[in-house]
């Protein structure tokens, strides 16, 4: 027979069908035609739903039956509770702030919803009847460990990494290095104390954990909001190679130069010989038909110039094309 | 403690006990109800005076507050939390069907209940002189621009709106599959029985609104595509999205109040009722109509909640004369022992007999201003309900807090409700009849209404003294300090009375056998014999 | 938290050991018919809109059939696996079901990128005109409601294999099929509204 259920949703689906039809022949709007349309079809899924879930028929109780009386039975267990449903719920409402303000706080939100209905699920997994230490280790072995071994060591990575980078940016350079000595010896020293001490609780380790995690994670985000502190590129500190032209001869024998960030070195040619033409010229060799890489311009005494030479490191020889016992080696290193 | 208690009851936050979860959403719900309440004395209290003093530039933003307020955080999850902490114990189980998912609803209803705060004081959603859900028009696609206050507002009531959604396939499902054996739906108490209704109604009218919202956010991104006509939009869309949602809406508000108001009167008359099955036959019935009045007129400005078309009214009034002229002749035909859940009872017919009684006359004299609307609001809409559910807490403290609510304090909560609602919705409705108009910050000096928008404002600030006089009263039996109660106080009837006071996280220890719609009644009459 | 492995303790045992059946499969089928109720709102505004012009389809906007059959080819597809799968469970092949309910998930996948491609290549743009508007609103919430029963194929895949969902227990099996099912619909449907009918 129907239930009442199955009869309330009838009515519904009979009498929106109805009024669809009512309400497009008197009015003839489409949309609330559609919508009525609709909803009589989905109070008729409902109605099909309601049916296909069980027959609601009572037992069947003899005239001649003793009178009732309570049965010393529950009707079953009782709800087992769980953090995740309101951490799913906090997660949701990052979401919803983040669609409404901010694209960062989105990702955020969908990445806490995600890690949520994850942790959910494995409660419930855990939870279920069948779930055994056996079919739990399985389960690690299978699909937890293999997956979440190396993710999650490299975000744990990464995580420390990257904490622990920030705040050495953002302090100045002298201080920076203190910093890593502290944070090494804290870690040092809160191992040691765990491993001198006789016993040591659970608790204990885990508060020492999540207080080092915070104070981690606390610091990067602080230093990385305040931001990487200012320092500037070797490049764009000119340190110029210096070569003198003195007496008919270089002063310097050998020079070492660095290139910047366009792969250039700078020299300074001081020509301290008055009104005696020199010059400064790089070649690839010492033998006289080695290639030239850079031929300046001579010119007489006293005078300075200064070069801007595109080279690639290496070892070079500069001569004075004037001059030719004029010679040095020129050393070109790296950035 | 057991381990069964340990298991259950973890704690505030992680608990999945159907118990507390319910406890939860009525404590929330009450707390924003002084949210609503408050601004609504200020709302009115402002048009009593002269001029612009309380409410400011910001009364759009005020007026919208207090009325989503008012109906979304406050009465619907306070009947969510009702029907989820009784209804199980009605029907003999011993937790919902899907406990960590009504918690998680719960989560979400306080979290977007925050939000939808924020989003007010953040700016006005929809901009300053939108009034939010109870305007026709599209909020503020007319005035331009997307800003965080509305977003914020959008996002708040879509976390609200799937709370809901989820809470209700609990409960349904709870209903449907969760009742004791021998407990059919033919024979399952009255609350229970709305519940039920009221839980597929919402699961069919909450996801228009989640739909119009994804509109309303688009429209808002994109310049009023959707909705406005200067942009290829239409405002039909939004008035049929909104027509859909909040007219079952509105209803389903109510629907959970005339469960409650059966089973108060059946209880306290200790018999059953005279017949159920009309009983029965006008909840589904009520569910049904909730549905209906879908005539869209072509000229519509309509708001969110206005007064039915006339036929629809006379049929739903029939539909609660029969409700009341069966709950009379139970009582007539009963053993009444006085409690003042009673009284709440008394009140919720008063109320809909005076909104009704105007109905009857706004439809023979012809009402041209539109405070009318207001006056039916307080006093149909919103008004009856709440009293009831302050009917359903003192009549169920015994299973709430495992204490009786005082009954003397009820008394006064009940004077204090009861006429504050008749005295708003009175000087609304004398508003109404000397035609003046809605939603106005204040009056144009001149006009004679401030006598009637001061008797309004009184029963304002008594429904607000009321408001708080229950919450103590709450308070008091939860901190212990009311009368301890028994397993069965009233010589009940239904399953719920099998329980102890309060029930344990597995809520029976020995439940009777099923035998008829009042199974504490036959085992009480049956071990007498 | 006590961590024993016993199931969730009662008082005292519970009454015949019958287990509620068929709640989670209750819970999503009614929910699917609340979905109805959302795509209805939305197909609603579809024609209200349409009926307000007699130029629909803007010029912009390149309606590929192909791309359209195709979306709602995966679906069927996936309809089909999951009903596999449904079978499989009940006839307890554990691994059968599990492959059936990945590669539903995976016709899933495809659908959500097969959906996203469209999107971009049609030039559906919600700012530019009402259509683009009420098109991507019906998408997105075909997006989500696909994303949710994949999400829930993976969740049922992983609980098959961990033999929580067998031939005793079908119920998260059935709830399953019912979500696809109704995305499968709601796909058809959306399908013949934009694609077929303009």
């Amino acid at each position: 027979m129907f239930s009442y259920a199955t009869k309330v949703l009838g009515a519904l689906t009979v009498a929106a069908l109805v009024t669809a039809g009512v309400y497009y022949a008197v009015e003839g709007g489409r949309s609330g035609a559609v919508l009525l349309l609709i909803l009589s079809a989905a109070a008729f899924f409902g109605l099909l739903t309601v049916v296909a879930s069980g027959v609601d028929i009572a037992p069947h109780v003899p005239a001649d039956a003793p009178p009732p009386e309570r049965n010393a039975h529950t009707p079953g267990p009782a709800a087992t509770g769980s953090a995740w449903p309101v951490i799913t719920a906090g997660s949701a409402v990052l979401l919803a702030v983040g669609v409404a303000t901010n694209e960062v706080v989105v990702y955020f939100g969908l990445a806490a919803v995600g890690l949520a209905a994850l942790g959910w699920f494995s409660k419930a997994w855990a939870d279920h009847p069948t779930w055994t230490p056996r079919v739990g280790g399985r389960v690690v072995d299978r699909f937890v460990a293999p997956l979440t071994t190396p993710v999650g060591t490299g975000l744990l990575t990464a995580l420390i990494a990257i904490s622990l980078s920030r705040p050495l940016l953002a302090t100045d350079v002298a201080v920076a290095p203190w910093i890593s000595l502290v944070v090494a010896i804290a870690i040092l020293g809160a191992c040691a104390w765990i491993a001198v001490k006789p016993r040591v609780t659970s608790s204990a380790v885990t508060a020492i954990a999540v207080a080092g995690a915070i104070a981690l994670v606390g610091g990067g985000i602080a230093s990385a909001a305040q931001g990487e502190r200012e320092y500037h590129h070797k490049a764009h500190v000119e340190h110029p190679v210096e070569i003198t032209a003195k007496d008919n001869a270089f002063a310097e024998q050998r020079v070492e130069a660095k290139v910047d960030d366009h792969g250039e070195v700078i020299v300074d040619f001081h020509n301290l010989d008055h009104d005696v033409f020199h010059n400064v010229a790089l070649y690839e060799g010492e033998t006289p038909d080695a290639p030239a890489v850079f031929n300046g311009q001579g010119f007489p005494g006293h005078e300075e110039k200064t070069y801007r030479i595109h080279v690639e490191p290496g070892r070079y020889t500069f001569r004075c094309d004037f001059h030719a016992n004029m010679v040095g080696t020129f050393v070109v290193g790296g950035g | 403690m057991t381990d069964t208690a340990r298991t259950a009851n973890t704690g505030w936050l992680t608990t999945a006990d159907h118990k507390r979860v319910g406890l939860l959403y009525l404590l929330f719900s009450l707390l924003f109800l002084l949210v609503g309440g408050a601004l609504g004395v200020a709302l009115k209290a402002e048009l009593a005076t002269d001029g612009v003093q309380i409410v400011g530039d910001n009364f759009s933003r005020l007026f919208s507050e207090h009325a989503t307020v008012s109906v979304f955080l406050f009465l619907a999850p306070a009947w969510v939390g009702l029907a989820s902490y009784i209804v199980p114990l009605q029907i003999g189980a011993a937790r919902v069907a899907f406990p960590r998912a009504l918690a998680f609803s719960l989560w979400l209803f306080v979290g977007g209940g925050g939000l939808l705060l924020v989003s007010y004081m953040v700016g006005s959603p929809g901009g300053t002189r939108s009034l939010g859900l109870t305007s026709a028009a599209p909020l503020v696609a007319r005035r331009g621009g997307a800003n965080d206050a509305t977003d914020l507002w959008i996002l708040a009531l879509m976390l609200l709106s799937l709370a809901a959604v989820i809470a209700a396939a609990t409960l349904a499902v709870t209903v449907l599959r969760l009742r004791v054996p021998g407990l059919t739906l033919r024979r399952a108490p009255m609350f229970s029985t709305a519940t039920l209704v009221t839980s597929l109604g919402i699961l069919l009218a909450t996801p228009v609104f989640l739909a119009g919202l994804l509109m309303l956010f688009l429209d808002q991104h994109t310049g009023g595509r959707l909705f406005l006509p200067s942009t290829g939009g239409a405002p039909a869309v939004w008035q049929h999205t909104l027509w859909l949602f909040g007219r079952p809406e509105v209803f389903l508000l109510s629907l959970p109040a005339i469960g409650a108001a059966c089973d108060i009167v059946a209880t306290h008359a200790r018999r059953g009722f005279l017949d159920d099955r009309p009983l029965q036959a006008a909840i589904g019935l009520f569910g049904i109509l909730a549905f209906g009045a879908w005539w869209l007129p072509d000229n519509a400005a309509r708001a969110l909640v206005l007064p039915n078309p006339p036929v629809l009214n006379a049929v739903l009034g029939g539909v609660i004369g029969i409700v009341v002229l069966v709950l009379l002749g139970t009582v007539v035909k009963g053993r009444v022992k006085a409690h003042v859940s009673l009284l709440f009872v008394v009140g919720w017919i008063l109320l809909l007999a005076l909104a009704a009684a105007n109905g009857i006359i706004a439809a023979l004299v012809g009402v041209e201003g539109r405070a009318w609307t207001e006056g039916f609001l307080h006093t149909a809409v919103f008004g009856a309900p709440t009293l009831l559910v302050a009917g359903a807490v003192y009549h169920w403290a015994p299973k709430l807090f495992g204490r009786h609510l005082h009954q003397a304090t009820g008394g006064a909560v009940f004077l204090l409700l009861f006429g504050g609602f008749a005295l708003l919705g009175l000087g609304d409705f004398l508003l109404g009849y000397n035609d003046a108009p809605a939603r106005l910050a204040d009056y144009p000096p001149g006009e004679d209404w401030g006598t009637f928008a001061t008797l309004a404002t009184i029963g304002g600030v008594l429904l607000a003294l009321g408001a708080v006089l229950l919450v103590a009263d709450i308070v008091r039996a939860l901190a212990g300090k009311a009368r301890a109660a028994e397993e069965d106080p009233y010589e009940g009837l239904t399953l719920e009375w099998a329980a102890a006071s309060p029930p344990p996280p597995h809520n029976f220890d020995a439940i009777p056998e099923v035998r008829s719609p009042y199974p504490v009644l036959d085992l009480r009459t049956g071990a007498a014999k | 938290m006590t961590t024993a492995t016993a199931p969730a303790p009662a008082a005292l045992p519970s009454a015949g050991g019958e287990r509620p059946r068929n709640l989670i499969a209750t819970g999503v089928a009614l929910t699917c018919a609340g979905a109805t109720m959302l795509f209805g709102a939305l197909l609603a505004a579809y024609v209200e809109l349409r009926s307000h012009t007699n130029e629909w389809v803007p010029e912009d906007v390149e309606l590929d059939n192909y791309l359209g059959n195709m979306l709602v080819i995966t679906m069927l597809l996936g309809s089909l696996t999951v009903a596999w799968s449904v079978s499989a469970v009940k006839r307890g092949e554990g691994r059968q079901a599990a492959a059936a309910l990945t590669i539903t998930a995976g016709f899933g996948l495809a659908f959500i990128n097969l959906l996203s491609y469209t999107a971009a290549r049609v030039h559906i743009s919600p700012e530019d005109h009402a259509y683009g508007a009420i098109v991507g609103a019906l998408a997105i919430a075909l997006g989500i409601v696909v994303i949710a029963a994949i999400g829930l194929a993976l969740l049922t895949m992983f609980r098959v294999r961990g033999s929580q969902v067998g031939p005793d227990n079908p119920d998260q099996a059935r709830a399953t099929a019912w979500l696809w099912h109704f995305a499968t619909v709601a796909s058809i449907i959306v399908w013949y509204a934009v694609i077929v009918r303009k």
